[in-house]
Parts: structure tokens; sequence; C-alpha cells
């Protein structure tokens, strides 16, 4: 599979997660993007998409797909996304934010009412609406939480976050634990998407306000 | 791992000698009644046997249920295990078609996009509808008839109109199956995941229990000496009994040869699969020495082993290079010393961070023992370490071509402060160094200021 393919499908993630932000009256940073992007896919097995084949990896500031940062420029060149804003982060390197502009709200519209794209939508919604409860501003030290990311941190730079893989620590096997929790709660009403989600992000943020460190730039 | 083989180990030590114990009463209960009528005599205490006897019978009474519950728990450990291996391979299957559904419905869902996405550029009127309907470059806003007709064609070929690259086109009328039967793949892997983590945790659950058993079980069919049970027995014992008897040692035999043969094996693979780690290990650790030495000697250097003769066996690590071992300090020169304890310990750190770990060495540099035919050497040597994305934090003299100079050269010029803590600043000179504070400036400037050499 070429590389267009990733771009081009991250190109649709961005533009759910502008969404999401402009709802939220947030205006994204490069950094917080990737790390929306990054709980839709680890989540999106809820209901019952999966995350690209290529996906994040471990790098500097967390979890990293290159694919969605050549989304985002690729977005802002051709009018769809634009950066909000642009200022030096202490340590030197630039850091933009984003925000839809009117076209990508066409492009957007056309995304949300296309049946392909509804588990998407809904995954970024739920994810969406977790932030706006527990602040946009924690996005980093949440994503630093996910089970994933601290299993496969340790490992470098590079490593693959195979965060589908429910044999392993995961995002994967901490649905699977909640799925079955929730069968043994009520066998007539199985865990819903809500549920887990809401559950999921319980868990990221105790675990962010107990041992959570990013050490890592926001910006 | 470790608290595992060493417990294996204590239990096939504890099984080995009750198998020499019974294999002895074997042979003299075929050979000579008579000899073990006279064996440990003189050792029993009269007085505690009897409350020995009575805890031993007790004990004896609890052995076949504790055997039948051993051949349970063992059968259930196998069951569990049958049913993982099954799951495993129906996951592994299912695992398969997953990965080329996902691939297929990606590559549709990207053709989705690209077609919304131009769509809304149409409709829109934005720049790279412009560039194709009204010859209007993107970049600069003014009409350039080549660049649109090379961008109609690559429209036409389905390509970026820019750059040419393949892009993802056709919206697959197929995509809400392929999505249906994706979400079932994906439902079923995660019920097959589920019967392996159940059957796994179950199996390991099951070996402990297994293992424990065995323990009790064999705590009591050894706890009393074998002989002293002969005796016990001798004034009833007839020519059936003694067959009887004979029977039982041999099959109480057979037994602890056969759990002998278990653990062996599991031993004898745990001990292998340890060895062949540690080959592997030093293996990279020769390897990354080797590169590390080299660079700095300007010829090969190898690690070799030598013995220490002392009171342990435990061989020692010396330097190689040409064709002579270099077994004490002395067969190398100061500098030689220095910079090869320095390659082993980044070699170290290679092995101990793996494949994609990173680490950070802090070192002082001696580089008044070098010549300047040598300082190219070192700064190779810090250099191939640092490209492994290892950190390394160096103190250095100012010198006039000296390693600083040298090390700095190969960082891009804006990022050069970046990477270091000029001392000269931050510290209270003293007054030599405050006199020639011009000299280092301009030796300071020098360095922020040459050309990025090579890597």
């Amino acid at each position: 599979m070429h590389t267009g393919v990733n771009v081009m499908n991250r190109m649709g993630d961005v533009m759910f997660a502008l969404g999401e932000a402009a709802q939220a009256k947030v205006r994204p940073t490069k950094i917080q993007l990737q790390k929306f992007v990054y709980l839709t896919d680890v989540l999106g097995q809820v209901v019952g998409s999966l995350k690209p084949r290529e996906g994040h990896k471990t790098y500097r500031n967390g979890p990293y797909d290159p694919a969605i940062q050549n989304a985002v420029d690729a977005l802002a060149f051709r009018g769809l996304a634009r950066v909000a804003g642009a200022w030096r982060t202490p340590s030197g390197h630039l850091a933009t934010s984003y925000t839809l502009a009117e076209p990508g709200r066409e492009f957007l519209q056309k995304l949300r009412s296309h049946s392909a794209f509804a588990r998407k939508a809904q995954m970024a919604g739920l994810v969406g609406s977790a932030l706006c409860d527990l602040g946009w501003d924690r996005i980093v030290r949440l994503v630093y939480a996910e089970p994933t990311f601290v299993a496969t941190r340790p490992t470098g730079w590079g490593s693959r976050l195979a965060a589908e893989d429910g044999l392993t620590v995961s995002a994967a096997f901490m649905v699977a634990v909640m799925r079955r929790v929730a069968g043994t709660l009520s066998t007539e009403h199985p865990a819903s998407p809500e549920w887990i989600t809401d559950r999921f992000f319980a868990y990221l943020n105790d675990y962010a306000r107990h041992y959570g460190s990013t050490g890592e730039a926001t910006g | 791992m470790e608290r595992e083989f060493r417990e294996n180990r204590a239990r096939l030590k504890l099984l080995d000698s009750k198998k020499r114990h019974i294999h002895v009463a074997l042979g003299k209960a075929e050979n000579e009644l008579a000899t073990l009528l006279e064996y440990d005599q003189e050792e029993t205490d009269e007085e505690t046997e009897g409350v020995q006897e009575v805890g031993t019978q007790a004990q004896e009474e609890r052995l076949p249920g504790l055997v039948a519950q051993l051949n349970e728990v063992g059968r259930k450990r196998a069951d569990a295990e049958r049913r993982g291996r099954g799951a495993t391979a129906d996951l592994s299957r299912v695992s398969a078609m997953l990965e080329r559904l996902r691939e297929e419905v990606e590559t549709a869902e990207a053709g989705l996009v690209a077609n919304f996405l131009a769509e809304t550029e149409r409709e829109q009127n934005l720049a790279l509808a412009k560039l194709v309907q009204s010859t209007i470059c993107p970049a600069c806003g003014q009409k350039h008839a080549d660049l649109a007709d090379r961008a109609r064609k690559f429209l036409r070929d389905h390509r970026c109109v820019l750059c040419g690259s393949e892009e993802p086109h056709e919206a697959n009328p197929e995509l809400d199956k392929q999505r249906g039967k994706l979400e079932e793949c994906l439902r079923e892997q995660q019920a097959f995941e589920e019967v392996v983590r159940l059957a796994r945790a179950e199996s390991e659950g099951l070996r402990d229990q297994e293992l424990d058993l065995q323990t009790r079980v064999n705590e009591i069919r050894y706890s009393r000496s074998v002989v002293a049970m002969v005796e016990r027995n001798l004034p009833e014992m007839t020519a059936e009994n003694l067959k009887k008897l004979k029977q039982q040692l041999a099959d109480e035999e057979a037994d602890a040869e056969a759990q002998m043969g278990v653990i062996r094996a599991k031993l004898a693979g745990d001990y292998e699969d340890f060895r062949n780690k540690m080959d592997a290990r030093m293996d990279r650790l020769r390897a990354a020495y080797a590169g590390y030495a080299t660079a700095f000697l300007g010829l090969p250097c190898e690690l070799d082993e030598v013995g220490q003769n002392g009171l342990l066996e435990l061989k020692l690590f010396v330097p190689r290079f040409d064709n002579a071992v270099r077994p004490q300090a002395e067969a190398c020169s100061e500098a030689q010393r220095f910079f090869l304890d320095i390659a082993f310990r980044m070699a170290l750190i290679d092995v101990a961070c793996g494949e994609q770990g990173t680490g950070t060495f802090i070192c002082e540099t001696p580089e008044t023992a070098l010549d300047f035919s040598y300082v190219s050497n070192v700064v190779a040597m810090f250099g191939s370490f640092a490209k492994k994305r290892h950190n390394i934090l160096l103190s250095a003299n100012i010198q006039n071509s000296g390693i600083a100079e040298k090390l700095i050269a190969r960082i891009a010029k804006k990022d050069r402060t970046k990477h270091i803590v000029n001392l000269l600043e931050l510290g209270r000179l003293s007054a030599v160094q405050q006199a020639a504070r011009k000299e280092f400036k301009k030796i300071i400037r020098r360095m922020m200021t040459a050309r990025v050499a090579k890597n």
C-alpha cells in the first residue's frame, strides 16, 4: 500500500479531530492533533474499526505518525485547514495551532454524512466529548497514561504501538477486560461504546494523576 | 525465570537422592533379605519412631487422594493447553484474513476521502481546482498553461496534480460489505484472543498447582527411609508380600525416573536457551567493541578472553590488535588504555540498550593523552556512538584542532549552541585562563562557525 493511502486517510482523521476541537472551541497544536488521532485509533475497535496498519510509533513527544502532520500540512496548503497561530517553544521549536477553514467544514460535512465514515465520526465524537469533560490541555498526559504506550515507551523511539494486540499489554487488552467486567455486571446490556470510552478515559485520568509525567513538550 | 530454574534443580536433586535410596533398597530386597534386618538398626530412635510412624501413616492415607488430585490437575492442564493451541491457530487464521480486509478497507476509504476532497475543492474553487480549471499557479497566482496541462494530465491518470504521485481514487461500491466482513472478523479475533488469554491463565495456574501437588506427593512418598519400611514389615513378610514390596519399589523408582526425565529435559532446555542468549549477547558486545576500538586505533582490534588465575574461573576481556593479545595494562600505551576502556564502556551501553534503546555516556575526555594523529579517530568513535541515538556528555578542554572542535563540526551550525555548555562562561576562571580569555573566544568562535564536516 502506497503512502498516499495513509496520508489521504489521515486527512479524514484530521478533519474529524479539527471538527471536534472546533466544537470545544479549541485550536489544537500539532502535538494535540497527533494525540487526538492516536486516541481515536486505539479506541476504534470499540466501534468496530481498526487503526491503520502503518500507524503511530514511539517518538520524541509520545506517539507519532508522520502521515498525520503531512496530512495537516497538505490540508492547510489546499485551503481546508487554517494555521491559527505559530510561536517558538522554550526549546526553540516552532509550534503551530490549527483550525478548520470554511471549505474544510464543507469537506467534513461530506465525510460525516457518508455511511463509510460513520464509525470514525462516532469515535471522534466520543473522544471529543471525553476531552471536553477532562480538558483538551490534558490530552498529552492522558496519552502518556494509555496502556500500549506505557508498555512500549521503555523500548525507545521508533517502536510500533500495537494497540490492537489483545494478547499483550495494550488498549485492546484493557477494552477486553472492560467488556468482560461489563458482562458480569449485566448480561442483558453488554458494554456500549459510550460506556467503554467513559471508563477508559476515567482510567487514563486516574493513571495520569497518580503516575503521569510526560517530561515532553505540549506545543 | 532464575527462581523457577533453581526450584526445578532442587526438585531434581531431591528426586535423584530418593531414587538412589529406592534403588539400593530394591537391590537389597532382591538379593539379601537378611542384610535389611541389620540396616540402620543403631540409628533408629525408639521414642520418636512411634510418633513419626503415626504421622507417616496419616500422611500415607492422604497419598492416594493427592495422587488422584495430581492426575486430575495434569489432565486439566493438558486440556487447557490444547484449547490454547487450538485458539492460537484460529487466531492466526482470522488475523491473516483481517489484515487483508484492513488493507482493502483502508484503500477504499482513502479513495472516498480523495473524491470528497476533489469535489470540495471544485465547489469552493480552491487553489488546486483553480490550477486545473483556470490554469492559475497555486504558488504565484499567475496563469501558467504548461503547468495546468501537466496538472490535467496527472488528474486524468489519478495522480497528484502537482507532483504526479499516485493517488487513491476509486470509490469501492463493495466498501460497506467489506466493512461488515471486517467487523465480523474483528469480533472473531477478539473472541479467540479471549479464549487464548483464559486458556493461558488457566494452564499457568494449573501448572503451579500441579507442581505443588507433585512436591507434596514426593514429600510423603519419600518422607521415611525405604529400608525402615522394609524392616517394619519383615516379621510378617511372605514371598507374596515380598514380591509386592519389590514391585512397589520398582514402580516408585520408575516414577522418580520419569519425573526426573521431565525436569532434566526442562532444565536442559532452559540452560540451552540461557547459553544461546548469552552467546548472542557476547557476539553483540564483541561486534560493538570491535567497531569502536577499530575506529579509534585505525587498525582491527577485537576483544579476547584470558584466564585470571584467581579463585574464580572468570575470564577477563582484553584487547587484541596488531596480532597480539594485550593481557596487561602495560601492553598498551596510555592513550590506548584510556580510549580502549571508553570503547568497551560504549560497547556495554550498546548491548544493554538492545536494538532500539538509547543510553547516556558521561565521559571525561583524556585528550591530552593523544597526539594529533588520533584526534580524528576518537571523533569518529564518539560519532558512531552518537549516531546510534545515544546521548553523550563529554568534557573537553579548549584546544586548537582538539576533539571538541572536530566533534562540534559534525553538528549543523544552527544547532551547535544547543549541544554545548560553555563552562568558561559559567565557571570561575583561574588567573591563567582569565589572561587567555581572548584566545578562548577566538577558538570558540571558530568552532561555532566552522563548516559542517561530513559524518
